[in-house]
C-alpha cells in the first residue's frame, strides 16, 4: 500500500497549527490527531516538529498555554489562539490562499 | 516583544518548571499514542514499542523544544561568561596582557577621535547656525559665485523682510606692517557690520 502523507512545506505547520487551536483549545495530541482526521489522513504531523512549533507560537504570543485536564482525566497542557495569532491566522491564510492559487495557475497552464 | 521576553525569562529562571512541563506535556502525547494503538487491537506492549518508534528521540524534540524557547543565546551568554572568567583565573598573564590590549586600542581610539573632533570643529560665535544662509546672484549660465553691486546691497539691507540682518563680506589683500618689520601681505576677508 502506498503511504497516502505528504510532508507540510516550510512554514505551512505554524499556520494549520493556529487554525486548529482557533475553534477551541486543544493540547498538543489533539492538534495532531486533528490535522490528521482533517485533511483525511494526508497531513500527518510529527511530534518532532509540532512541539518545538507549539512552543515557538507560544513565544511570539500567537497561542497562549494552560494545563488543564484532557477528555481521559489526565492532565494536559492546551494551547488557545491569542487575539495577535488570530491576526497572524488570517495574514497567513491570505497569504497562503494567494500562493496556492497562483502555484494551481502556472501548473494548470495549457 | 514583551510577551518574548517574559517567555524567555520564565524559560531561563523558572528552567525546573519549564523543563517539567514539557516533560509531562510530551510524556501526555506518548501515552495518547499507546492507548490510540491499543485500541486499534494492538497488545500494550506492542503499542508501547511502536509508541516509542512513532515519537522519535525524546531528547531531541526537547532540545528543539528549548531552542524554540529562545533560551539558547541567553544561556551560551552565560556560559560563555563564566567561561570568560575561569580562562583568567587560570591564566592571569594572558588575561592581563588581553585587557592592556583592548585598553589601549580603545584609549587611542578615543584621544584621536578627541583632538579631530576639536580641531574640525569650531565655535563660529552665532546663536542659531542653522538659521544663517549665504546668498549671491544666480547666474544660469556660467553657474558661479557672482558679487553684489554696493548699491544692490544696500537696497538689499533696507528693504528685506525675509531676513533679520544682512551683512556682506569680501575677500582682499591687505599689508600688515609695524615698525619692527618689513610689511607682509595677507589675505583677508572684510565684513560689514550686520545690521538690519
Amino acid at each position: 500500500m502506498a503511504d497516502p502523507h505528504i510532508d507540510l512545506p516550510q512554514g505551512t505547520l505554524d499556520l494549520l497549527i493556529l487554525k486548529t487551536v482557533a475553534l477551541e483549545p486543544q493540547h498538543g495530541w489533539a492538534i495532531s490527531e486533528r490535522i490528521q482526521q482533517i485533511s483525511s489522513n494526508v497531513l500527518q504531523v510529527q511530534q518532532g516538529s509540532l512541539y518545538p512549533a507549539l512552543h515557538r507560537l507560544e513565544r511570539r504570543g500567537w497561542i497562549k498555554a494552560h494545563w488543564g485536564v484532557s477528555e481521559n482525566n489526565r492532565r494536559a497542557k492546551y494551547y488557545a489562539l491569542t487575539r495577535g495569532g488570530r491576526k497572524q491566522l488570517e495574514a497567513d491564510a491570505g497569504t497562503w490562499r494567494k500562493l496556492s492559487a497562483a502555484i494551481a495557475q502556472v501548473l494548470d497552464m495549457a | 516583544m514583551l510577551t518574548d521576553l517574559l517567555y524567555r525569562l520564565r524559560s531561563l529562571f523558572r528552567r525546573n518548571a519549564v523543563e517539567g512541563e514539557l516533560d509531562e506535556e510530551l510524556r501526555f502525547h506518548f501515552n495518547e499514542q499507546v492507548e490510540k494503538f491499543v485500541r486499534s487491537g494492538l497488545d500494550r506492549a506492542e503499542a508501547v514499542r511502536r509508541a516509542r518508534l512513532a515519537f522519535g528521540g525524546v531528547e531531541q524534540v526537547k532540545e528543539e523544544c528549548r531552542e524554540a524557547r529562545g533560551v539558547f543565546t541567553l544561556e551560551t551568554l552565560l556560559r560563555d561568561l563564566g567561561y570568560a572568567l575561569r580562562m583568567w583565573r587560570k591564566n592571569p598573564g594572558f588575561a592581563l596582557a588581553a585587557i592592556t590590549a583592548i585598553g589601549l586600542g580603545i584609549g587611542a581610539n578615543t584621544a584621536m577621535f578627541t583632538i579631530f573632533s576639536r580641531a574640525l570643529s569650531f565655535d563660529p560665535g552665532i546663536d542659531n547656525p542653522d538659521r544663517v544662509v549665504l546668498f549671491s546672484p544666480a547666474d544660469a549660465i556660467a553657474s558661479e559665485e557672482r558679487s553684489w553691486s554696493g548699491p544692490v546691497f544696500q537696497s538689499l539691507r533696507s528693504s528685506t523682510r525675509s531676513l533679520a540682518v544682512i551683512a556682506a563680506y569680501r575677500y582682499t589683500v591687505v599689508n600688515v606692517s609695524d615698525k619692527a618689520a618689513l610689511p607682509e601681505r595677507f589675505s583677508c576677508a572684510q565684513m560689514t557690520a550686520s545690521a538690519s
